[in-house]
């Protein structure tokens, strides 16, 4: 009887005991992370909608003796159904289609090449992850970041994952990279913006496109990518197609239904189970690795390079057409979507305060969109030319 | 039954045969070719469809009734 007590007592009492051994302190530490993310969530508003169901599933992964990402544990399920298949961040590019507006970029076509230029951070940063000696797979899903693309990061990080490429445990440290810094571009972007431009440049006039979009134009658009990305990058076209297929149906007209759902429950399913699963994959032993660290701070300058090339380009047009051209709206080519276009109105009202960016910058930012699943498409296209994938 | 060599693409087999050496390839090639085919690929691309968005909404819009000295 006694000894029944004691093998009961002392089951209940494992947990609290793998806490105070050497082997809890990294699940201590990721605990700590999962309550950091929380704090950042309820009173930051930092990206609540994701850091809430990561944080956790983080603290759930990291809670001793925890089963939930044991095979057929509650997390392993739910990374099964839709992170290890790619499926949760395709929903996500339903939702995200449905919830945007392609009639500023249509209004304004060149302005898409800003998305081009602000893709110029996912390839520095894979130079500098090469050389920092990180393998071409992990290499190329840290540069991902530089997309400002939460579900496109994990789509092509969790591919690598799936073959071996990465271990499974890095999907979440770039998850929460690419998450945290698109919620940062409004503190990382106007300091950079200030710095690479002047004053005069900053306060160029951008005259109001009022160029009337016809229906039929924004049915064919989405129609027009996906038969484009699906000639060029094929092995990307799950995630322009997803993005497509939403925008579609909104701009359809007639499945209203369809769009609701896509705005609204399949994106909020979604983001939620994304959410925990990527949470459950930060497990403090395999999460806490100087590996990480470097994970985030390649993420931080990806984003930055993003911002200087789409800057950059700006400048040059601004040069090239006599001072017609704000170069700060070359900063909204990046995915955040709408944030960094948003960012671009502030900053050019601070300048001149009759100046209004907004749908200037919109169109660059949605071009940022398309921009974002393009680059990945064209590298994963690129990867599987060379026999890698 | 052959066995796919894993280490080959999908391409023709010509193709197939220079992706094997790519595993080889060293860090800056490979950080290199993407740079310039990722890059280049990628403004390629947004260029060509800023020509087809601009032809998209031309081809869209609803012809004026009438000419103008009706």
């Amino acid at each position: 009887m006694s000894e029944a007590l004691f093998n009961a007592l002392q089951a209940l009492g494992a947990g609290a005991r793998h806490f105070i051994s050497p082997a809890g302190i990294p699940n201590l530490v990721m605990i700590g992370v999962a309550l950091g993310m929380f704090w950042l969530a309820i009173r930051k508003q930092v990206e609540p909608l994701l850091l809430l169901p990561i944080g956790f599933g983080c603290l759930l992964a990291n809670l001793p003796l925890s089963e939930v990402m044991d095979k057929d544990g509650f997390l392993r399920v739910l990374y099964d159904m839709g992170i290890g298949n790619e499926l949760f961040p395709l929903l996500i590019f339903f939702g995200i289609g449905s919830m945007t507006d392609f009639t500023p970029l249509l209004q304004r076509p060149k302005m898409i090449l800003f998305g081009a230029a602000g893709q110029l951070g996912i390839f520095f940063t894979l130079l500098v992850a090469l050389a920092l000696g990180f393998p071409k797979a992990l290499a190329v899903s840290v540069a991902v970041i530089g997309a400002c693309d939460g579900p496109t990061v994990i789509y092509v990080s969790n591919l690598f994952a799936g073959k071996g490429m990465i271990e499974p445990s890095m999907v979440g440290a770039l998850a929460v990279a690419a998450y945290s810094y698109m919620a940062l571009v409004p503190i990382i972007q106007p300091p950079i913006m200030r710095l690479m431009t002047t004053a005069k440049e900053r306060a160029t006039p951008m005259p109001p496109v009022k160029a009337r979009i016809p229906k039929s134009a924004l049915i064919y658009f989405p129609i027009l990518v996906t038969i484009l990305t699906g000639i060029i990058a094929p092995k990307g076209l799950p995630l322009m197609a997803a993005i497509m297929l939403g925008n579609f149906l909104k701009v359809s007209g007639v499945a209203s239904r369809l769009t609701k759902a896509s705005e609204n429950e399949i994106a909020n399913v979604s983001t939620l189970f994304l959410g925990l699963a990527i949470g459950g994959t930060m497990a403090g032993p395999e999460f806490l690795k100087p590996q990480t660290l470097l994970v985030f701070a390649l993420g931080l300058m990806a984003i930055v390079v993003d911002t200087v090339g789409g800057l950059l380009l700006g400048k040059l047009w601004y040069l090239l057409s006599g001072g017609k051209m704000n170069p700060l709206i070359g900063a909204a080519g990046i995915s955040a979507y709408p944030m960094a276009a948003r960012i671009v109105q502030v900053e050019g009202l601070r300048n001149n305060h009759q100046n209004h960016l907004l749908m200037h910058a919109m169109a660059a930012n949605t071009g940022g969109q398309i921009g974002s699943v393009m680059a990945a498409s064209i590298m994963l296209a690129i990867l599987k030319g060379m026999g890698l994938i | 039954m052959t066995q796919r060599d894993p280490t080959r693409g999908y391409g023709p087999p010509d193709l197939a045969s220079r992706s094997a050496t790519t595993h080889l390839m060293d860090n800056l090639t490979f950080g290199l070719t993407m740079l310039l085919v990722g890059m280049g690929g990628t403004l390629l691309t947004l260029w060509i469809l800023a020509i087809l968005i601009g032809w998209l909404t031309r081809l869209c819009q609803p012809r004026a009734k009438g000419g103008p000295h009706e």
